[in-house]
């Protein structure tokens, strides 16, 4: 249970998948979800990893014990603050491709949403 | 199988918490900071200093956010502010959810500002809103200034920071201009005070930052 304790972040955002899923499929008449969708950025604290054990651990016994976690990490962008060039940042944030100048907006990369969901 | 486009923000939860939170903040005009740092960074010794310099002028109410232990609220208390504890029992953040029934110990009409300490980290307190009108930062230099390339979110979320410590500069290889430098790149807005609880050296800019801020929502304007 180490992991529990240490990232309960995921915890609380799998609690929220959880929560969301069961309201689709009381929605939609159904009584299974096969998969969720999701999108991470990769800003985001979320830990796929740790995401997809703690929503293991929640959903037993629910609608959703056997649903696949599909993550979908999204790059982390910035329009740069001068030349308004959109870049993706590898690893960590360096200058500007076209102007050498230091960081700017981000544009994405801290999504933490649901997109999509499979159920029957 | 019926496939459901469905678009919802994981943390829409906690935000919709935080909001509620935020107006009950508002009813009151009580300015609340989430305060923010890495355990260690000096948390509680800024707040013991901003207490001493402001609670003449200011009502101020502090919620202690730790893992385990009264320690800090016990600190806080001996300075005749009112605090309430929160454990959170493993939990490496506060969230809208569990500071809600820390309000109900106070006289939230009777303050002016309310400092909430979250649990020491750099890493999930940047995703859970609390409802605070700022986010506040704290770094000390002995932690280094690869920071904001380390925790860029945190850096990207906080309105405020400080840079404590400054008085250890000549031990340590910390340059303050680095974090400056990459915190705004991550930033453009964040205000920065490098700042020293041992000396109290850049602190009063930081306490006429907060007296301002206070003033503004309590003022109305």
């Amino acid at each position: 249970m180490a992991i529990l304790s240490f990232k309960m972040h995921e915890l609380a955002m799998a609690q929220a998948i959880l929560d969301e899923a069961q309201q689709q499929v009381e929605a939609h008449r159904a009584h299974k979800v096969l998969v969720i969708r999701l999108q991470v950025g990769e800003l985001s604290t979320a830990m796929p990893e740790a995401l997809t054990f703690s929503f293991e651990v929640i959903s037993k016994d629910t609608c959703a014990q056997d649903a696949k976690l599909d993550i979908t990490r999204v790059p982390w962008r910035i329009r740069c603050s001068s030349c308004h060039k959109e870049y993706r940042v590898h690893d960590r944030l360096a200058l500007c491709p076209e102007c050498n100048s230091a960081g700017g907006e981000t544009i994405s990369g801290k999504e933490l949403m649901i997109t999509e969901m499979e159920v029957e | 199988m019926t496939r459901i486009k469905v678009i919802a923000d994981i943390l829409e939860s906690n935000a919709r918490i935080a909001r509620q939170n935020a107006e009950i903040f508002n009813e009151v005009s009580l300015y609340v900071i989430n305060l923010m740092g890495s355990p260690g960074a000096g948390k509680t010794s800024l707040l013991e200093w901003t207490i001493k310099a402001l609670s003449e002028h200011l009502r101020i109410g502090v919620i202690e956010g730790d893992i385990q232990s009264s320690i800090d609220a016990e600190r806080i208390s001996r300075l005749g502010i009112k605090t309430v504890q929160i454990n959170t029992g493993g939990a490496c953040h506060l969230d809208g959810n569990m500071i809600r029934p820390a309000l109900d110990d106070f006289n939230l009409k009777e303050l002016d500002l309310l400092i909430v300490e979250n649990v020491g980290n750099l890493v999930c307190p940047a995703e859970f809103e609390l409802g605070e009108d700022a986010k506040v930062m704290l770094l000390s230099v002995t932690e280094g200034d690869d920071k904001p390339q380390k925790y860029p979110l945190m850096f990207q979320q906080s309105s405020v920071l400080l840079v404590n410590k400054v008085d250890l500069l000549p031990y340590v290889d910390c340059s303050v201009d680095v974090i400056k430098e990459q915190s705004r790149a991550l930033n453009t807005a964040i205000e920065i005070f490098p700042i020293s609880c041992k000396t109290s050296e850049g602190l009063e800019a930081w306490s006429a930052w907060l007296k301002k801020h206070v003033g503004e929502k309590r003022g109305g304007g």
